[in-house]
């Protein structure tokens, strides 16, 4: 009888934890030192495995944050309650542990720089991970081109990145909507984003912006029935969700 | 009226990069894929994915029609493609 074909494994590569921060009270940013890392795009993730002594693994992909184009590896795990993987990776781990990694991976949701429409990001909770990638990316070259997010998220305990998106908010790149607790000076009284508010807060489709749109699935599933309502072109938009997390 | 909770979320084609660039030896998120049952075209990275389960499920983001499933053993992939008419894959200039 014939064999059957075989693939070569595609390679785990080790990775060690150099550097943890806290980023808000569910939120965690891992900095990875991998060896030989090719790069990556914005928006592309990478699988980290984790694997237990009696051999068991659990694989899960996770966004990158950092800006393409440097050498830097980071990821952020915001902690899902039952999960297998994000509750270590979130609250346990430390600089000086390993890891396994597989990536950059993904080649759907990326923004290349070399794209000069403009650019509308609309991230919900944890969502923002890879779109942080594509500001970092857009700042850190000067890109000429017009990028802004719209982000919503559960309440002031809940928000990723907060220094470096309080400074984009002040150059008008950036609006925060809170869907569960306001900061305390705000106007807005928290709840879920509106489709007026989207309207309000986002591109208009008459210029034609690239869209990318990232977070919960009920929340990807709304705002991306919602863009079309405005006029935004389906082949504008790209998505990517996160699962079964309830609106951030 | 429909409990959403009992609806599996499905996640995004993108999300099993990793896995099929195991399975093809190159990453095809942004290859096209056309549905044999509806004729819709969409990027791998936009099918439904479906990764709770013992495999994983690819599904048609239009007509929700299996495009492919796959389970991964200890020694082999099985791979099936029961509603994929074509992929097309772009090869680099």
């Amino acid at each position: 009888m014939a064999r059957a074909a075989t693939l070569p494994r595609l390679t785990w590569q080790g990775a060690t934890i150099s550097d943890v921060r806290r980023e808000s009270m569910t939120g965690t940013t891992l900095r990875l030192d991998v060896a030989d890392w090719p790069g990556h795009r914005a928006g592309q993730h990478v699988d980290v495995r984790l694997t237990a002594p009696d051999g068991y693994a659990a694989v899960r992909p996770y966004s990158l944050a950092s800006a393409a184009g440097s050498s830097l590896v980071e990821i952020t795990v915001d902690t899902t309650p039952d999960g297998e993987v994000s509750p270590y990776l979130a609250h346990t781990a430390r600089p000086g542990h390993h890891v396994e990694v597989r990536g950059p991976l993904g080649s759907w949701f990326v923004w290349e720089v070399t794209d000069s429409s403009p650019v509308q990001l609309v991230g919900g909770g944890s969502g923002v991970v890879p779109l942080m990638s594509m500001l970092r990316t857009h700042r850190d070259a000067g890109h000429p081109s017009l990028m802004q997010l719209l982000y919503s998220v559960a309440g002031p305990d809940h928000l990723l990145y907060r220094d470096e998106l309080h400074q984009l908010e002040q150059q008008g790149a950036v609006t925060h909507v809170y869907t569960r607790q306001a900061p305390s000076g705000s106007t807005r009284p928290p709840g879920r984003l509106t489709a007026a508010e989207l309207a309000e807060l986002t591109l208009p489709a008459a210029m034609r912006p690239a869209c990318f749109v990232c977070g919960p699935t009920g929340f990807v599933e709304t705002v991306l029935e919602r863009l079309v309502e405005l006029g935004h072109e389906p082949d504008r938009l790209r998505a990517e969700r996160y699962g079964e997390r309830s609106t951030p | 009226m429909t409990d959403r909770s009992t609806i599996p979320r499905h996640l995004d084609g993108n999300a099993a990069a990793g896995e099929m660039t195991q399975l093809f030896g190159s990453d095809i998120t942004n290859a096209m894929g056309t549905c044999r049952l509806c004729g819709h075209r969409a990027a791998v990275g936009q099918t439904r994915a479906y990764v709770d389960g013992p495999g994983v499920v690819l599904r048609c983001p239009d007509c929700e029609t299996v495009l492919m499933r796959w389970a991964t053993g200890p020694t082999t992939v099985w791979l099936e493609m029961p509603g994929l008419r074509s992929l097309e894959i772009a090869i680099e200039p």
